[in-house]
Formats: C-alpha cells, sequence, structure tokens
C-alpha cells in the first residue's frame, strides 16, 4: 500500500472516525485505523467493537485530484499517533507506505515516521452491510427521532435491556420505544414504501453518538438493518452499531387512551416554570413537584424539607376536565418538554396515581411520564 | 502451546473436551480448577480456537481466527485476567455490557475469565445472572486454582473439570531436557508446577546462587560452625534488599529443611542429592521438634514478607530462631 494524500482532507476524515476508536480496549488491534485503498479511493475504519465508524474518501473531489495512489493495499495504523502526527505537520500533503507488512512510514517533506503496526488481517471483519430495501430518512428527521427517544432510556445496567431504544416496523410502520420504567418515549413513523418487519434494540448510546456526528449534516440516511447489527450512511460515512441481544418489554398497552384532564400550555412558558420551580431540587435525590390544578389555575410547588420550598402559579392556555393533584419528578417533565419542538403542548391526565402523557400537534411523538403518590 | 502437547499434561480434561465437543453437547460454562502452571488458560484458548478455526486440523493454528485469538484480537472472543491481584469493578461492568450485546462477527462468544476466586463476591452474583440464564451459542470458561474461596451458586451452574498438577518427575525431566543439571532441576521441580515459569527460573542467574548461599548457611547452622549472618553479609546474593531473591532463598531453604526432616526419618527422597552425606553426618545435632520448629519460622517469615515486612529485621529474626 503506497499512497499520497492532502493532509487536511485526510485529517478530517481521521478525525471523523476517530471517535470510535477505543482508548481502552482488551483488543490491541482496535487501537489502530484500518486503512482500506483501493482504485477508486480509500476506506478509513475505527470501531471499539460497539460502534464502528467507516469513511470514503474518494481520489477527486469537485474536480480536484486529493489523492494520488501509487499501490492498493489495506493497513491497520495506531490511531491516535496518526492523528497527532498530522496534526503537529504543517504541509499540504503526505506521504504513507506500508514495509514489509509491519512498518507504516509517513513522509512528509522534512520528516520521516517510521510506525510499528499490527496485521491488517486481523482487524476485526467488519461487514458494513447494505440491504436492498433500506429505511431513507432526512438528517433533521433522524435528529429529532433520536432526541425525542433517547431521554427515557434506563441508565441503569441491571437490565441492558433498557439501555437501549426498541425499534419495530409492523406493517409499514416504524415505532422507536424507550423506557427506564418511570417514562416513555416513544416516535412513530408512517413509512410510505414497503419494510420487511422488523423487531430490534440498539444501544442508547450508539445512538447518541451517531447524533453528534449527524447534528450538523443534512441530506437522507440509509438505515440498514439486520438481527445484530444497524448501520447508517450518509454521504460517504458509514456509522455500525451492535444490537442489544433479548426481548424488549411490550409496551403497546402502557399508553392510555383516555382523559380525564386536559391542559394545553404554551412549551417554553412551562419549561421556564419547571425550571425555576426545581432549583429548590437537590443533586441526585428525586426532585418531586407538584401540579395542583384549579379551575382558573394551576399552582406548581415544590417542597424540600432541608432547602426550603416554591410556589408559582401558572395560567394554562386551555383545560377541560375534573381537578386533580399529582406528583413527580420534575426532571422527566423538563426532558420531554425540551425535545419537543411545538409552540404548544398539552399534558394529558387519566388521574392522580396514572400516567400521564404530553402529546403536541405533531402526533408521531408521545412522552409519558409516571407519577408519584404524594400525602 | 499446542493442543498435542496438552493432551499429553491433561489428558483427563481433554478427553472430556473433545468427546463433549465431537458430539456437539459443550456445557455453557466450564469452571477450570486446578493448580498454577496446570495450562488451565492454555486449554481455554485451545477451546475457543476449535470452534473459531477455520483450517480442517482443528485448531490449525495458523488460519486469521486462530492467530486473532492468540493475540488476543478476536471480536468474539473475551480474556478478562485480574489486574493487580483483583478483578475491578470496571472489567465486571465491560463484561455485563458484552453479555448483554450482539456478536460483532457470526458465531459463538466466548468468555474466558481467570482467576474467578479473585472476583468479589458482589461482582461474582452478577455475572452469576449471565451463567444462569445461558444464551444460545455462548460460552462461559472461568478459571481457578482456588476453588474454595468460589461461591458455591457458580460452583453449581459449571460444569467443574479437574486439572490434574504435574508430576514433579515430568518437570525433572523436561528440565534435563532443557540441558539443566539434575540437581537444580530437582531444586526447581519443588518450586513450580508450571513448565515454562521452571524453566525460566532454571536458567535465571539467580538460582545457582542462592542454592550455594542455601547450602553455605544451612550448613553452618546443622554444624554450629560458622554465624549464617555472617554468611549474608560476605554472600554476593543480595537477599537484604532485593524482595524477589528472598523470595527464593526462603522457598529453597523450606526445601532443605524439609529434607532435614526426611533424612531424621530416615526417608529416602531427598532433593539436595549432593547433600545428603553432609546432612547424615551432622544429622545428631539437630531433634525433631527443633526441625519442625526450623520449617514453621522460614514460613512465618514468607508469610511475613508477604505482608511487606522490613526485610532486615525479617531476616535477623529468621536466624535468632533457626541458630
Amino acid at each position: 500500500m503506497k499512497f499520497k494524500i492532502q493532509n487536511m482532507i485526510f485529517s478530517d476524515a481521521i478525525n471523523n472516525v476517530i471517535r470510535a476508536l477505543s482508548t481502552k480496549t482488551p483488543m490491541p488491534i482496535l487501537k489502530s485505523i484500518k486503512l482500506d485503498l483501493v482504485n477508486e479511493g480509500i476506506y478509513l475504519t475505527a470501531s471499539d467493537s460497539n460502534i464502528t465508524i467507516k469513511q470514503f474518501v474518494p481520489t477527486f473531489i469537485n474536480d480536484k485530484q486529493i489523492l494520488y495512489i501509487e499501490e492498493i493495499g489495506n493497513a491497520a495504523i495506531p490511531g491516535r499517533l496518526l492523528q497527532d502526527v498530522l496534526r503537529k505537520v504543517n504541509e499540504e500533503f503526505v506521504e504513507i507506505a506500508l514495509y514489509e507488512d509491519k512498518f507504516i512510514k509517513i513522509n512528509f517533506k522534512n520528516s520521516d515516521y517510521t510506525l510499528n503496526c499490527l496485521d491488517v488481517r486481523e482487524y476485526p471483519n467488519i461487514n458494513l452491510i447494505s440491504s436492498n430495501s433500506p429505511i431513507k430518512i432526512e438528517v433533521n428527521k433522524l435528529v429529532e427521532l433520536i432526541r425525542q427517544t433517547v431521554i427515557s432510556i434506563s441508565t441503569n445496567e441491571s437490565r441492558p435491556i433498557l439501555t437501549g431504544v426498541n425499534l419495530k416496523i409492523v406493517n409499514n410502520t416504524m415505532y422507536c420505544i424507550s423506557t427506564d420504567s418511570y417514562r416513555l418515549s416513544q416516535k412513530v413513523l408512517n413509512l410510505d414504501y414497503e419494510l420487511p418487519n422488523i423487531n430490534i434494540v440498539i444501544p442508547g448510546k450508539s445512538l447518541i453518538e451517531f447524533e453528534k456526528i449527524i447534528t450538523n449534516s443534512n441530506g437522507l440516511v440509509d438505515i440498514h438493518l439486520t438481527n445484530n447489527i444497524i448501520s447508517f450512511k450518509l454521504d460517504n460515512i458509514i456509522f455500525q452499531s451492535r444490537l442489544l441481544d433479548g426481548t424488549y418489554p411490550e409496551t403497546s398497552r402502557l399508553i392510555p387512551k383516555d382523559f380525564g384532564l386536559i391542559q394545553e400550555f404554551n412549551r417554553l412558558e412551562l419549561i421556564e416554570v419547571i425550571d425555576r420551580v426545581s432549583l429548590l431540587s437537590k443533586e441526585g435525590a428525586s426532585n418531586i413537584i407538584k401540579f395542583d390544578i384549579y379551575e382558573d389555575k394551576t399552582i406548581i410547588s415544590l417542597d424540600s424539607p432541608e432547602i426550603g420550598k416554591v410556589v408559582e402559579e401558572i395560567v394554562p392556555k386551555k383545560q377541560e376536565g375534573s381537578l386533580i393533584r399529582i406528583g413527580f419528578n420534575s426532571k422527566f417533565l423538563l426532558d420531554a418538554l425540551r425535545v419537543l419542538n411545538q409552540e404548544n403542548i398539552l399534558v394529558k391526565f387519566t388521574g392522580e396515581v396514572r400516567p400521564f402523557i404530553i402529546k403536541t400537534d405533531d402526533d408521531s411523538v408521545t412522552q409519558l411520564i409516571l407519577p408519584v403518590r404524594i400525602e | 502451546m499446542s493442543l498435542d502437547n496438552l493432551v499429553k499434561l491433561q489428558p483427563k480434561v481433554l478427553k472430556i473436551l473433545i468427546n463433549s465437543y465431537k458430539k456437539d453437547r459443550l456445557a455453557h460454562a466450564y469452571l477450570f480448577e486446578g493448580e498454577k502452571g496446570t495450562n488451565k488458560k492454555e486449554v481455554a484458548i485451545e477451546f475457543a480456537k476449535v470452534l473459531y478455526c477455520e483450517g480442517t486440523d482443528k485448531p490449525c493454528d495458523n488460519c486469521i481466527n486462530c492467530l486473532r485469538i492468540e493475540h488476543n484480537n478476536h471480536p468474539n472472543v473475551l480474556i478478562i485476567e485480574p489486574e493487580n491481584n483483583s478483578i475491578k469493578k470496571e472489567q465486571v461492568i465491560y463484561l455485563q455490557k458484552e453479555y448483554s450485546k450482539t456478536t460483532l462477527e457470526p458465531g459463538p462468544k466466548i468468555y474466558i475469565i481467570e482467576e474467578i476466586d479473585k472476583m468479589s463476591n458482589n461482582a461474582s452474583n452478577s455475572i452469576l445472572k449471565f451463567i444462569e440464564e445461558p444464551q444460545p451459542n455462548t460460552y462461559t470458561i472461568l478459571t481457578t486454582d482456588n476453588l474454595h474461596q468460589i461461591l458455591p451458586t457458580i460452583i453449581s451452574r459449571c460444569q467443574v473439570l479437574n486439572f490434574q498438577p504435574l508430576l514433579k518427575s515430568q518437570i525433572v525431566d523436561f528440565l534435563l531436557e532443557n540441558n539443566i543439571e539434575l540437581d537444580i532441576a530437582k531444586i526447581v521441580s519443588q518450586l513450580t508446577n508450571d513448565l515454562s515459569r521452571a524453566l525460566e527460573i532454571a536458567n535465571g542467574e539467580e538460582i545457582v546462587n542462592v542454592v550455594k548461599l542455601v547450602i553455605d548457611i544451612m550448613r553452618a547452622i546443622l554444624s554450629k560452625n560458622e554465624n549464617p549472618l555472617i554468611i549474608i553479609e560476605d554472600s554476593q546474593v543480595d537477599i537484604v534488599n532485593n524482595k524477589k531473591l528472598l523470595e527464593l532463598f526462603l522457598d529453597v531453604s523450606l526445601i532443605y529443611q524439609r529434607d532435614v526432616e526426611h533424612v531424621k526419618n530416615k526417608i529416602e527422597e531427598i532433593v539436595f542429592i549432593n547433600e545428603s552425606s553432609f546432612i547424615k553426618k551432622y544429622i545428631d545435632n539437630i531433634d525433631m521438634d527443633k526441625i519442625i520448629s526450623n520449617i514453621d519460622h522460614i514460613i512465618k517469615a514468607k508469610i511475613n514478607l508477604d505482608y511487606n515486612a522490613y526485610s532486615i529485621s525479617l531476616i535477623d529474626t529468621l536466624f535468632i530462631n533457626l541458630i
């Protein structure tokens, strides 16, 4: 393998894939970035075995040649070291070549590195799948989907399956569900094309990582699914994650359908109020706020015996139904409100000790919160 | 180590494993139990290789899967070993996460956890959950040299395989094949059960000097001609400042004392073969109670050394007690 490439473009590609490189791994080979040089360009792959990022850099970008290939082939290069070397050198082109399958030479005009590298054949055989029927979704929609669902994943490893987002396709409808058993987020998208039914659980952390990568891009993302791997493809970047093994709990009956009380609020106004009230909640402790709902106003209060007490009034834009008193974790409500986009939101209660949901004009998303008993 | 060599060393265990493999009746969890140096880890790794090998004569040690397992680079084969003498919480969390995920490449998941006794009870219990509810195509191999420190709940969920320690004569023969002198080979065979470790000690510079020092000192104590502390002062071997040497010195001393005890009780078998006539000459100088108390004092010194006792006072105390 031997090639010359424009430093800036190569560094950018390295910076993209290096997010997946693991710092602490029992597998020495995963500290390397894999380079695959083919006639059309170069593929860079980095992985921590949970997530894998692969990027393609073509020979020509905008009709300008940025990559000169002398000999195709592949190699595994120590990732962090390569990044550091490229960062410190201020030259337009870098020349990289593999010698005797054991050494990588990185040449600039005046400097010359020889790095030891591992046998590239030992790199995990990561099949980046491309099924015939990917789910196609716009970047901004996917970002919204991820943000609206990952808030409810569990952080407790004792039930690993709940640390993921359940993705189901049933009769061309896609359901994304997450719950930590105290709250639940659900996003439903109708797909206007034929797709096979599937039911998988994607690790929440992988989704959060992927969201960071695509958040400033636009275009269409292809999602390829199999029973043990999900991969997202956007332009020249492929992001892949392993899945969680196991069956996700059945959640369809948890979301109530009949409501005794519906309130409508301005979303930002409600966020501000809840934010102010939660100032008195203690870090780490459960921060239970109370809604005392009257005909003309709703009193939101928080009573923390060690810190103090706060009471605030808010007048809903609309209200319909029987009056109740309900208490719940303020963080759950804040998380749910912050990931919604519409101006107005509906809070739909079923009873004082029954779950309530938050809806907007956008019917695809549902946020559910379980209340706690208050005296 | 190749499978053929392992079959020679651990015929029983390998027979059980190979038969279960051929009949497709492998257990989902094994507990490999046996002394240090009985090749438990090596057998576990060969086990993984056989399941993944692409060659015809499994394991071929040549295909990419065999090589990756050998270099700990196979994504589906996870080996956890204690760091600084204990299995850390992060390692257990990592393991839990691995258990809950699908595999990166197609194939079985294989987890090898070494020295499971070095894991806290809490951690063992969280592992227990995964062993209890085996997922298809997942194999867990636990190894230990201390079966009694393992939770009974863990043991009851594994198939326990006992690894037989090597015969001392096997180690001596192995060392002789590698051009080690018979007297050193006999002593080293008492120090370890691990062939490669034995060869390492026997080839090391220290062993000859330490053995000479032990002989000088023990002769001095037996014949009561010289003060052992002066011998240590004059010796080239720096057991005072080098903990490893001191440890080796105590181990070898213990073997010598046992020889003295054997001579006293007229047992023919002794390790220091060249010392036999000297010990016999002076054996009436020392009575049985004294020999036993000497052995006790050396063992005590070994324990104190493990607790990082100050070496000068440790040596002084030991010799005051031995003289």
